[in-house]
């Protein structure tokens, strides 16, 4: 993978991911979907530049976290309080682990969201502490939206919403709803949604709940009547305007 | 790192779903676990968890999921595998200490929560792959041929024997008129 941490913090990640390995039971590789014959498993991660957008955020964040505690500690020191002044060091230590944690954090989420596209259904895994994984086969899928917010067009990446029949949705951002499928932050939403779109399409059902309805397809409509049959109507028609004449 | 997450939900080869009528002892535990993180409303928390795991039943059959629980406040679940629309499998970290899973089966109702959540049950993915076989498009978009020979040769018969008839009666009123 080419998204790996800089070298020097690579041990300190490989470390941590150890941990959560063992500690946590975090799965680290593609969630497994059960194949059939001639079908073809697609696994994949966001994009690149879903990790920079993601540290993008996290350092705007922190920005704005220091440059206020920054200012307390200014005022502070400034007005010669000590007593405050030996609060703030403790602060600020534990700012610098957030800041850390949150930086790893990113990667974590970035390593244990897998998206697993079969022929018939797809896989999505996401989550570090509370693991979720969605099992959605295209048949049932309804409608396939994508999103894209100014900064994540900056990064060229966007957000692919799968959605089933059902109510209370997904909400706009976090498509959290149960009916729905979140994948987030691929550089080619738009194949993805084409994808998606062509394999829905050729189910040929509503997507609610019903059987392949083939007995009932068969006898309604024109699938009903063959090369022969008609043929055979054809005869009878000029037959019987034989007949009139 | 060896994939723990599979050996500790991965309940082998013989698995079958229809074996499965009640939670596992361990989802007690998980529920104790859950009741002692409200502190001091324990007895509160835990009563009702407890008549739950002591009442919940589960059948799979051939072609759907029972799920019934309660003493005081009864509730019967039952859907079909055809209706399910998709499957959450979700684990939070105590679950996944415990090796277990709640397993939630969405239908196309107006809820925002799931149908039915599956808890309690050690061989959650085999399960969950166990619907996955079932539910509706898991078996693939092979819509067959429509055959027209069986079924329809009744109305091709008849079309044929009519076509016949009004054949003779042509034949007929050109020899009438002759």
């Amino acid at each position: 993978m080419s998204n790996k941490p800089q070298p020097s913090l690579t041990w300190v990640y490989e470390g941590v991911w150890g941990l959560l390995g063992k500690l946590m039971c975090v799965p680290r590789d593609a969630p497994h979907l059960p194949v059939m014959d001639h079908e073809e498993i697609d696994s994949r991660k966001p994009a690149a530049g879903f990790l920079r957008y993601l540290k993008f955020e996290w350092a705007i964040a922190m920005a704005f976290l220091f440059l206020l505690a920054g200012g307390a500690t200014i005022a502070i020191v400034a007005n010669k309080n000590v007593g405050f002044s030996i609060l703030a060091i403790p602060v600020w230590l534990s700012f610098f682990g957030l800041a850390l944690v949150g930086y790893l954090a990113i990667y974590l989420r970035y390593d244990t969201t897998w998206y697993v596209f079969s022929d018939r259904s797809m896989r999505l895994r996401r989550g570090v502490w509370l693991i979720r994984e969605s099992t959605i086969t295209y048949e049932n899928i309804q409608n396939v939206k994508v999103s894209q917010g100014p900064l994540q067009r900056f990064f060229g990446i966007a957000n692919v919403v799968v959605e089933t029949a059902g109510g209370g949705g997904a909400t706009q951002e976090g498509a959290q709803g149960m009916h729905a499928g979140l994948i987030e932050g691929v550089s080619d939403a738009a194949e993805i949604r084409d994808s998606i779109m062509a394999k829905t399409r050729v189910a040929h059902t509503s997507g609610l709940g019903d059987e392949h309805d083939e007995a009932s397809n068969q006898n309604s409509g024109k699938t009903a009547w063959t090369e022969a049959h008609l043929g055979v109507l054809s005869e009878i028609r000029e037959l019987s305007a034989q007949l009139g004449r | 790192m060896p994939n723990t997450d599979n050996q500790a939900l991965d309940g082998g080869a013989s698995f079958r779903a229809e074996d499965l009528t009640r939670p596992a002892r361990t989802l007690l535990l998980y529920y104790l676990l859950c009741s002692l993180l409200s502190g001091p409303f324990f007895p509160i928390a835990f009563v009702p968890l407890f008549c739950k795991y002591a009442t919940l039943r589960y059948r799979f059959d051939d072609s759907g999921i029972a799920m019934q629980w309660g003493v005081l406040f009864r509730r019967e679940i039952y859907l079909t595998y055809r209706r399910i629309q998709d499957i959450h499998l979700t684990r939070n970290i105590i679950q996944r200490w415990m090796g277990l899973a709640t397993l939630a089966v969405q239908t196309a109702s107006g809820s925002a929560t799931p149908e039915m959540s599956i808890e309690g049950i050690l061989q959650a993915k085999d399960l969950r792959d166990h619907l996955y076989g079932k539910m509706r498009g898991s078996l693939g978009h092979s819509q067959p041929e429509p055959d027209n020979t069986s079924n329809d040769d009744l109305a091709l018969e008849l079309l044929t024997d009519i076509r016949d008839n009004l054949h003779q009666l042509v034949q007929a009123g050109g020899r009438h008129e002759q």
